[in-house]
């Protein structure tokens, strides 16, 4: 019409438009039920049996051989009766409880200062967050072992000090547990909390400024209670992570006979013959215990999203001044990143440095070698390791933020089986990993060719426990996509599918970017579900490092996990690049 | 019906919803020639967008029947309903919708590279998105990326976008209400001449009734729902049918009164105001009306002249005596309040006529501009 020829253009359209309305008599979503059905049966396969799994196995009674012959309540008749249950209980809830109060405080604090205060030493604690988020849990358990250990530096400058010949500090007891654990995750509380301050309306604090309150005014009758429900939020969520942790219950717990259900649940499988009834058992606890608590952190986290009171501007809040207590907020963030990172790593050069690990010492230092190095450089296991765990993790990661990233889209657009496929893909966050090992060896030994023993068992495991963690990303993802953007390609011609793959995918890809090297990240040092299901055929590397670790070779541990960090170090700061940058760009 | 016209019939969708009052339209009905800027107007919440999403396909209505041209686009009594994609309709959404990973070509061109009905070659993509360009003023901004576009310029893309098809219908929703005032200004006049050019059907949502007035050829006045009111700008303004309208699409003095008789003239009404005072003006704008029935007079408030009391006006004009109670300057006018028995009057007359608080004076207006309103 735009050359002045209206009635040509209109009179040539309404013969092929009437040929088009007669075939097509459908409403505009019904392209899309194939794909939401498959999807939904996907999802359904990858959740439910395992579920189904452990309550079988709770409540079948198992022989002399492991074949199970029979219904049985014995296995709950059992936790009931045995006193060491309530011990077990009572220890995982103090121990998570108190290491998440302790990660809140160190994370907490550092995200404020960092995000809202003109202290110094900002990049440090950034710096600290993206090398934790790297780093093996079970090597960083280790290096804290070695510095608070019977003979670590720690206990040597204690005895150094007062002459005695006992210690300080016995890390092999419940405190050792909860100092370890929390330490452990306070990098990531630091960058969930950051994000939460960053996001927060600093005109309410400058109101509260503007009509006179103090600065920490400010912070206790504004900044805390507008806080808050995300900090609650946050605080359950961590506290569910503590209660599934694995790493620290296992490389300090068992040592020092300190069970929490985790590593019940482990003991019980690696018991010969497997007690995978007891475990089961266990594992449905854990369940009903982990289900509660999401249920929860639902409530509290919707609370939270209410009181979220994000400008939209992109203005950046000015810092509070903290004028002399600038020095003292330098401090402490050089004591945290000394704490969280320094000591840490420097443990671990110290131990991969010298043929033996001792005590630290002037002397040892004549005896300083890359020989530990060497050896893992250049032994072809250390090859195979490297690639199953990358397999694996790569693997794991794509699959979820493939299946994510369209579950997301239909989610967050309420399209046709939206919300079942949104409840299956997120169900998984129900399983620890040590609990989903449990299903896992069950479920492939029932099927007719073999997956125990090889690396896809475990990738599948991977994938089941991080569809959660995609479908987070993918799901916000599309929810900051204005829904206009969709129409208007509608209006424009093209139909859902094409709407997808032209509009929708390209806005997404840098949340299911940043989704993707998230799982990868925490794939690739997964340990709980990996522990139970490795092989000797398909080892990764955190089961390699755990059993390093229990043969005594500390040595080439340490250097086989320095090298691995620094590969995973360049992983994570693309994360946080892609992350802060993406956002920017697309939404900016 | 001309060709590419736009007939409506019974369009209802209503949605239900537990949190708050159920939003929608009612039954809307309406057929326009083709080449016709129409505009769906009313507050916020009114459900005139509801109708414009339904004409889209961006919603489903729940009855009533949707025609353009020949075609019929959709007809519940039938299940027909033709997708969205398949159309061939343009539209500007009020966010603009400009895909970010795309440059300002490609936004533009996007229209012709999905569609369905044919394939266009690449220099015809190419020259077709240039044409749309230049239409809307943006030659030489094809390899721009959208994101470095200013509100103008987003607009005017989105507004490319929306022609770069020859569609049969061009939707508009509430384009304008993102540009600054000076802007907007300047854009209404721009879309109204650029609507001219291609002589495409247009349909146009707005809750802004100077726009509203400015661009269209005919209006609907929409209210909770409901088409209050169809018809040209000028009949909306000087006869609206009802309260709403005449106070939605203006400002306006409303005299409350009843019915006593019919003017000399014999086309004119005889209200007595609830003051006492005698007033002369229109009969509604449809319907029966018969003495002793209350009705309300719209008077607009520039209709209104203010002489100190006791000087002779002209014959014929209505005459309400009463005192300045407030007065302000608005630069291209004066806005006087006046209080006269059991009733008050707003009055804009130009700025040069300068009247004080408390002093007294008559308000005259003539018969021909006030219209009796009967809810």
């Amino acid at each position: 019409m735009a050359g002045g020829t209206p009635t040509q253009t209109a009179a040539a359209r309404p013969a092929a438009a009437a040929a088009t309305v007669r075939r097509k008599r459908v409403r505009p979503a019904a392209g899309l039920r194939p794909l939401a059905i498959a999807l939904a049966a996907v999802l359904a396969l990858l959740v439910i049996p395992p579920i189904l799994s452990l309550i079988a196995m709770s409540f079948s009674d198992t022989g002399s051989d492991g074949a199970a012959s029979g219904l049985t309540l014995a296995h709950y008749a059992e936790l009931i009766q045995d006193r060491s249950f309530i011990a077990v209980v009572f220890n995982t809830v103090v121990f998570a409880g108190s290491a998440t109060l302790i990660s809140l405080l160190v994370g907490g604090t550092l995200a404020w200062l960092v995000e809202r205060t003109n202290t110094p030493f900002k990049r440090l604690a950034t710096l600290t967050a993206i090398v934790s988020l790297g780093t093996p849990y079970v090597l960083y358990v280790m290096a804290w072992l070695y510095l608070l250990g019977h003979s670590g530096p720690v206990n040597q400058l204690y005895r150094a000090l007062t002459g005695s010949s006992g210690v300080l500090f016995d890390p092999y007891t419940l405190p050792g547990m909860i100092i370890v654990e929390g330490f452990l995750w306070s990098p990531l509380v630091y960058l969930l909390m950051a994000a939460t301050f960053r996001m927060a309306n600093a005109e309410m604090e400058e109101a509260a400024r503007v009509n006179g309150a103090t600065v920490l005014d400010t912070i206790w009758l504004v900044s805390l209670r507008l806080a808050w429900p995300a900090i609650l939020a946050l605080a359950i969520f961590v506290f569910i992570r503590n209660v599934e942790s694995f790493e620290v219950p296992a490389l300090v717990g068992i040592p020092g006979n300190v069970r929490v259900l985790t590593t019940d649940i482990y003991l019980a499988v690696k018991e010969f013959p497997p007690q995978l009834g007891h475990a089961a058992s266990f594992s449905v606890v854990m369940l009903v215990l982990i289900t509660g608590l999401i249920a929860l952190y639902g409530r509290i986290a919707r609370r939270a999203d209410r009181y979220a009171s994000v400008t939209g501007k992109g203005y950046r809040p000015r810092p509070f001044d903290l004028g002399a207590g600038r020095a003292v907020a330098g401090a402490v963030i050089l004591v945290i990143f000394l704490l969280v990172l320094a000591l840490p790593l420097m443990a671990l050069i110290w131990m991969a440095a010298t043929p033996f690990v001792g005590p630290v010492s002037v002397a040892a230092l004549k005896n300083m070698t890359l020989a530990n190095f060497r050896a893992v450089l250049t032994a072809p296991t250390y090859l195979t390791l490297v690639t199953n765990t990358l397999t694996v993790s790569i693997f794991a990661a794509t699959a979820a933020m493939l299946i994510t990233g369209v579950a997301g889209w239909l989610a967050a657009r309420r399209q046709f089986g939206g919300r079942l496929i949104d409840q299956l893909a997120t169900a998984p966050l129900i399983f620890p990993g040590i609990v989903l090992g449990v299903a896992a060896i069950d479920l492939s030994l029932r099927l007719p060719f073999a997956l125990y023993g090889t690396i896809w068992l475990i990738g599948i495991a991977y994938l089941i426990r991080y569809m959660p963690y995609g479908m987070r990303y993918a799901y916000s993802g599309v929810l900051q996509l204005h829904k206009e953007l969709e129409e208007a390609s509608a209006v424009s011609g093209a139909g859902l599918i094409g709407t997808f793959l032209r509009i929708v995918a390209p806005l997404l890809s840098p949340a299911l970017m940043a989704g993707w090297l998230f799982i990868f990240l925490i794939a690739s040092r997964e340990l709980s579900i990996a522990v139970l299901l490795s092989g000797p055929r398909s080892q990764v590397i955190a089961v390699a490092m755990l059993d390093l670790w229990q043969n005594g070779q500390a040595g080439e541990l340490s250097a086989l996990g320095l090298l691995w960090t620094v590969l995973m170090v360049v992983a994570a700061s693309l994360f946080q690049f892609v992350e802060r940058r993406s956002a920017r760009k697309t939404f900016g | 019906m001309q060709a590419n016209g736009l007939r409506v019939e019974n369009l209802r969708k209503i949605y239900a919803s537990t949190e708050q009052a159920a939003g929608g339209i009612h039954a809307a009905d309406f057929d326009l020639p083709e080449g016709t800027f129409f505009t769906l107007l009313g507050p916020s919440g009114c459900g005139k967008t509801t109708t414009l999403r339904c004409i889209a396909g961006l919603e489903q209505p729940d009855t009533g029947r949707i025609e353009v041209g020949e075609e019929v686009l959709f007809d519940a009594a039938r299940g027909l309903s033709v997708p969205l994609n398949l159309r061939g309709f343009g539209m500007v959404f009020q966010s603009y919708a400009i895909w970010p990973h795309m440059s300002v070509f490609e936004n533009v061109s996007f229209p012709l590279r999905v569609a369905r009905d044919r394939a266009y070659a690449r220099d015809e993509v190419r020259a077709l998105t240039q044409k749309a360009l230049a239409t809307v003023g943006l030659d030489g901004f094809a390899d721009r990326s959208a994101t470095r576009l200013s509100g103008g310029q987003q607009q005017r893309v989105a507004l490319a976008r929306a022609i770069v098809r020859e569609p049969k219908l061009l939707l508009l929703d509430e384009p304008l209400s993102n540009l600054d005032a000076a802007l907007r200004d300047s854009m209404r006049r721009e879309l109204k001449r650029l609507q001219r050019q291609i002589g495409v059907t247009t349909v146009y949502v707005t809750h802004d009734q100077a726009e509203a007035f400015e661009m269209s050829d005919r209006i609907a006045v929409i209210n909770k729902g409901q088409v209050v009111q169809l018809g040209d700008p000028e009949t909306i303004y000087f006869r609206p049918k009802n309260t709403f309208v005449a106070a939605f699409v203006g400002n306006t003095n409303l005299l409350q009164g009843t019915v006593a008789g019919t003017g000399a003239s014999g086309d004119t009404l005889v209200v007595r105001l609830d003051g006492g005072q005698s007033v002369e003006c229109r009969p509604p704008h449809e319907g029966q009306i018969a003495n002793g029935d209350t009705v309300s007079i719209s008077v607009r408030p520039e209709a209104v002249e203010l002489a100190p009391a006791g000087t002779a006006g002209p014959d014929g004009l209505n005459g309400i005596e009463g005192e300045i109670s407030a007065a302000t300057f608005a630069g291209n006018m004066r806005r006087y309040e006046m209080r006269g028995r059991a009733v008050s009057l707003v009055a804009t007359p130009p700025p040069r006529q300068r009247l004080e608080p408390g002093q007294r004076v008559t308000a005259r207006f003539a018969p021909q501009d006030a219209v009796a309103l009967t809810d």
